[in-house]
């Protein structure tokens, strides 16, 4: 059991490692989108911190290069979720034949995309922190991991239950405009309205939004932030679960006899 | 041939929907015997070979395994996104086994060792059908079930793998290979026809 989590999380790991159009969307759509929006925002905005009460006036830069953050690492971590999903399905199916623990193997899968979230949320920080000093380094990640952790749930999630790979890539990029879309009042004259806190981006961008401007932090929108992540995580680990079911394990067979009632 | 058969299917059926794929399937399978299973195109092998692994559930029946399985699906089901090497540990893993010696050996045989290092998904579909066919006798299964195994191999691959099966055999291996046409009925035991769900001649006799 340890040495097949240990074997899923390594090799999820390299997995993700031969994913080269993920990473190169990370190395030069990111930057790229962040020079964009550098060249072309101009004057101030009003944003409401919802926890504290307050409402901050920023650069348009600031606001749109934080939202702007949040909108691709979903984008591509929702893809990322979403392809594990529909490309590992059927030899996940054929190893829990052989003998692999399905526990270890969504334990070993999940441990690896979480690490990757957590490189990517901190990798994407750092790329906002090029263009202007973010107050609060860990804040602004940990904030940038919340939503990028609910996208990659998400993503795993439509994997399973949609047919094909063409609708999990519409569903993300719909879902990821509309949501981190709504919550920038530079588009958007929801934003500061209260229709906006039942989005999954919502808490991320009210974390990312007080670490990068000001020096307040409320912790426990990490934590209910998460709660996205789990809840969809939950339903996608479900699904996982059930469709890598098979009417017995082959590799650990001795003597077996199956009976079908029908 | 023991009494005993280590692979019994006993009135076997199943549908899709009003679908009926499977009308009620009986067979058995002794040690040390290699039997074929041919059938057109939609006639089921693919669905019965599926009950018989365990991948799927029958709508009745009853499946008796004696020994450790092996399962070959018809298209390969592997991680196109890791190397050869890579495919082998993981699969040793869910084997229980702690090293990948007797698939190195398996590689060798079926001549794509030179592709060890390289990622499934920039290989040939010849080779990923040796390293599909390569991870489901790795662990030396007492019971081989294979779905089309040699498509797309060469001629030299298609005859190293009938020496490989034929040595398997010899040392006890009970073997199932299902396709929709077979070249050299000689080569098994029995070859039975599933047609309209059901098994019926052995065209071997």
């Amino acid at each position: 059991m340890i040495s097949q989590f240990w074997a899923t999380f390594r090799l999820s790991l390299v997995e993700q490692k031969h994913n080269r159009f993920a990473i190169a969307l990370l190395l030069v759509y990111l930057p790229a989108w962040f020079a964009i929006i550098a060249a072309l925002s101009a004057g101030t905005i009003e944003f409401k911190l919802r926890a504290f009460g307050i409402t901050v006036i920023t650069s348009q830069l600031r606001l749109s290069l934080l939202t702007g953050m949040l909108n691709a690492t979903t984008l591509i971590m929702g893809f990322v979720g979403l392809s594990v999903m529909r490309q590992s399905e059927a030899v996940d199916q054929r190893l829990v034949l052989c003998g692999h623990s399905r526990g270890a193997l969504l334990l070993g899968r999940l441990v690896a995309l979480g690490l990757v979230s957590l490189a990517v949320a901190a990798y994407a920080t750092s790329m906002v922190s090029l263009f202007f000093p973010v107050r609060d380094f860990a804040e602004v990640a940990a904030g940038t991991f919340v939503a990028v952790a609910a996208y990659v749930a998400i993503g795993m999630l439509a994997g399973v239950v949609l047919p094909g790979d063409l609708e999990g890539f519409f569903f993300i990029i719909m879902l990821s405009l509309v949501d981190t879309f709504m919550q920038n009042p530079i588009g958007s004259a929801a934003a500061n309205h209260r229709v906006v806190e039942f989005f999954p981006s919502y808490l991320p961008m009210q974390m990312v939004v007080a670490g990068a401007l000001t020096s307040r932090a409320a912790w426990w929108q990490f934590w209910a932030g998460l709660g996205w992540a789990a809840g969809f995580g939950l339903l996608g680990l479900a699904a996982f679960w059930y469709r890598t079911r098979t009417a017995r394990t082959a590799g650990n067979a001795r003597v077996s006899a199956r009976t079908f009632a029908g | 041939m023991n009494t005993q058969p280590s692979l019994a299917a006993t009135d076997v059926a199943r549908s899709f929907g009003r679908r009926v794929v499977l009308r009620g399937v009986t067979f058995q399978a002794h040690t040390g015997e290699m039997i074929g299973i041919v059938g057109e195109n939609g006639a089921g092998k693919t669905t019965l070979l599926r009950i018989v692994a365990g991948l799927l559930p029958a709508s009745r029946g009853h499946v008796e395994v004696r020994g450790r399985l092996g399962y070959c699906p018809q298209e390969p089901q592997v991680h196109t996104a890791l190397t050869v090497a890579q495919n082998l540990e993981w699969f040793a893993a869910a084997y229980g086994m702690a090293r990948t010696a007797p698939a190195d050996a398996l590689m060798e045989r079926l001549g794509f060792e030179r592709y060890r290092h390289v990622l499934v998904r920039d290989l040939s579909g010849g080779t990923r059908q040796k390293l599909n066919l390569t991870l489901a006798v790795m662990h030396a299964p007492a019971i081989l079930l294979l779905d089309e195994p040699y498509q797309g191999f060469d001629w030299e691959t298609y005859q190293r793998f009938w020496a490989l099966a034929e040595e398997s055999r010899r040392a006890g291996q009970t073997i199932v290979v299902i396709s929709h046409l077979f070249y050299e009925l000689a080569r098994f035991d029995r070859v039975l026809r599933l047609r309209d769900g059901v098994l019926t001649a052995d065209l071997s006799a």
